[in-house]
């Protein structure tokens, strides 16, 4: 029986292998044994044959090999050469000592052969003799159970000259790194160092937006300047909500809940002032279950901050249980008439434009008019889309939207063609509405100073990372997936 | 194969439908005045029943679902266990109370554990959409400069800060783009994904799928 060894990492595999079996280097390059004069040579001068040999041939077992005890230079067998003498076969055993047998049993005198009356499957669980851990001619056999031959003894690894130095990890990693890598296309000479220059990561945005974002609130550095736009369909909403008579009935389609109240709150206050402001007995219906509780928040602090204002004109702000909808607030003549939660969804629209007293549930007492209005607080714009379809042609009352920047550009549309009376959207639209409302003031808020901020950090935030993600694209940084 | 009369039956009865709720259409325009409008009143009630039943099967398959997988203790079980008793605790505030949904203690639910989580959640939407922004709006992309110009105009037109040294004319430029290029994209889609789905619900009355 035989060995090769890999001229690349120096391993002993078995002959024959097409790789080494630990760096798996290809020792296919040259399957020509050596002689055993060079195999001595080697055994004595060069233990450790350089990268750019071929794979060397030693004997493992030369007494099996008739050709070698013959002296003969005869054809390679098909299993087996054995062509090493046995004076190199010691030197390189004792090169090799965790190849070598426990006691004084050679390795590798015992059969090799499989007894016939063996089943080839039994093999594989049968016992190892002792002194081998590999019979048999490799590649013709099934694997051999070796875990019976684990015991203290066998674990102990074979101890390092005084002048070696044992590898760190980082430096074992390190050198199977290397082990791996594809060759360079690049000649030697011509191999240059990767570029060092900073990456731009997805945790770098999150920082900075947090940074530029929130510390500015925190820290009450204060508003960079400046006011929102007032876009288009403001202005004509304030308009039509001024223009409502006191007392005039308004619906309201509350089609947003806690989840994105957050914005909208922020949208639908100051249009709410205003209606209170004008006296509007309000109708709120809401397809979302948790959308009355958040009409009554909103409408409450409205009529709460309206009433402080407007106490001295001697308003109050009365709250009354009479209602099964809980939580009416209204003023003296101000008020939510019903606030209601209508079950299934958008096929409960259209009743509302057929019959709102039936659809609600309440008494038409409480409607003493049809709505002069209708005011839809959306978070999407199907919300806005589906009023518009299924409800304003039944009732037949002008609508306007306030809604979301998201919904902006869904529902711009209809604000252009007409069917929506006025569009208030977003943080801009709030703001431009309020300014309306109250065109004398003269200092910002604080709460609508701290939103403007944060808006202008925020916007410029973003911009900022825009910009960073050009730079990585023009620069080359591409980080890979 | 299917027999020409099961075919035939099909078809005809596909076709009443569509007539149905085209006279239902019609009526919402009041062309007939106001002869269907108890019958059209009456088909949304049964929908708002179905919808009613669709929902409540949903609950059960959901309660039916998570009660099975703390029986067998599969893997973050305890969030099944956690979504059982939220779903006991909101049923039965709402059974025992006669305002239903708007008894304090749902609402007390939803103000102190619905809405912050949800708002939690949408909060978190300005990072990916900043993520989005790092990633997509670049030169590079095909397509990807004008974006990053449109992109850019709007962000501009929209900051409070540059409302003060923006040019009135880069103002009005991007609310022209609103307006009319952006509108005419808008209308469209809107016609054409109107138009695709009449043509979606036409092949469907002719039998080809």
């Amino acid at each position: 029986m035989t060995a090769i060894r890999c001229p690349h990492c120096g391993a002993t595999n078995r002959a024959g292998s097409n790789f080494c079996n630990a760096c798996g280097a290809d020792l296919r390059m040259d399957d020509a044994p050596l002689s055993p004069d060079q195999l001595g040579a080697r055994s004595a001068d060069q233990p450790a044959p350089s990268a750019s040999a071929a794979p060397s041939v030693e004997p493992t077992s030369p007494e099996q090999d008739p050709a070698q005890e013959s002296g003969q230079e005869s054809a390679r067998p098909l299993f087996d050469l054995g062509l090493a003498s046995p004076g190199a076969e010691e030197q390189w055993l004792a090169d090799q000592p965790w190849l070598q047998a426990e006691g004084d049993e050679a390795p590798w005198e015992e059969g090799d052969e499989i007894p016939a009356d063996e089943p080839q499957d039994d093999e594989a669980f049968a016992p190892i003799p002792e002194g081998r851990l590999i019979t048999g001619v490799q590649g013709l056999l099934s694997p051999l159970n070796i875990t019976s031959r684990v015991d203290q003894q066998s674990l102990v690894s074979p101890s390092l000259p005084p002048s070696a130095r044992e590898l760190s990890l980082d430096e074992i990693r390190r050198i199977r790194r290397l082990m791996a890598e594809e060759p360079s296309p690049l000649p030697a000479g011509e191999w240059r160092p990767p570029r060092r220059w900073p990456t731009l990561r997805i945790p770098w945005i999150f920082w900075i937006i947090g940074l530029s974002a929130f510390l500015p609130i925190a820290l009450l550095l204060g508003n960079l300047g400046g006011e929102p736009r007032q876009w288009p369909g403001v202005q004509e909403a304030y308009a039509t909500i001024d223009a409502l008579p006191p007392g005039a009935t308004v619906l309201v389609y509350w089609a947003y809940d806690p989840a994105t109240s957050g914005e909208l709150d922020q949208v639908a206050e100051p249009v709410v002032r205003h209606l209170l402001d004008k006296r509007a007995h309000l109708v709120v219906v809401s397809t979302l279950p948790g959308g009355p509780a958040t009409a009554r928040r909103l409408v409450a602090k409205a009529a709460l901050d309206s009433d402080a204002r407007s106490r001295g004109a001697g308003r109050t702000l009365e709250r009354t249980p009479s209602l099964p909808d809980a939580a009416t607030f209204f003023r003296a003549d101000a008020r939510m008439v019903a606030n209601v939660f209508l079950a299934g969804g958008v096929a409960a629209l259209p009743l509302i434009g057929e019959d709102l007293p039936a659809a609600l549930g309440v008494d038409a007492a409480g409607l003493e008019q049809p709505p002069a209005l209708t005011l839809v607080f959306a978070a999407r714009g199907e919300d806005v889309q589906y009023w518009l379809e299924q409800v304003q042609p039944r009732n037949r009352a002008p609508v306007i939207a306030v809604a979301s920047a998201v919904v902006d550009p869904q529902a711009r549309p209809y604000w252009d063609s007409g069917q929506l009376k006025g569009l208030v959207s977003g943080f801009d639209g709030a703001y431009s509405y309020e300014r309306l409302r109250t065109p004398f003031r003269t200092a910002t808020p604080q709460s609508e100073r701290a939103r403007l901020t944060a808006q202008n950090w925020g916007q410029i935030a973003l911009l900022v990372v825009i910009g960073l993600g050009n730079l990585a694209a023009i620069l080359g940084f591409r980080r890979e997936a | 194969m299917k027999s020409p009369t099961l075919l035939l039956t099909r078809s005809i009865t596909v076709i009443a439908l569509v007539a149905i709720f085209a006279l239902l259409a019609l009526d919402r325009a009041q062309v007939f005045g106001d002869a269907l409008r108890p019958f059209a009143n009456r088909l949304f009630a049964w929908a708002i029943v179905l919808g009613g039943v669709a929902l409540l099967l949903g609950a059960i398959n959901v309660a039916w679902v998570h009660l099975r997988r703390v029986q067998v203790g599969a893997p973050d079980w305890i969030g099944s266990l956690a979504l059982l008793v939220a779903l006991f605790v909101v049923l039965a505030a709402g059974l025992v109370d006669p305002a239903g949904t708007a008894n304090p203690l749902v609402e007390w639910l939803f103000d102190a554990i619905i809405a912050p989580g949800q708002a939690t959640l949408f909060a978190l939407l300005v990072f990916f959409m900043a993520a989005a922004a790092y990633r997509y709006l670049r030169i590079g992309r095909p397509g990807g400069a004008w974006i990053l110009v449109g992109a850019l105009l709007m962000m501009l037109t929209q900051l409070p800060v540059a409302s003060g040294w923006l040019p009135p004319g880069v103002a009005n430029f991007t609310v022209w783009l609103l307006e009319q290029p952006g509108m005419a994209a808008l209308r469209g889609a809107l016609l054409g994904s109107s138009l695709a789905l009449a043509l979606v619900g036409l092949r469907m009355i002719v039998g080809r799928r």
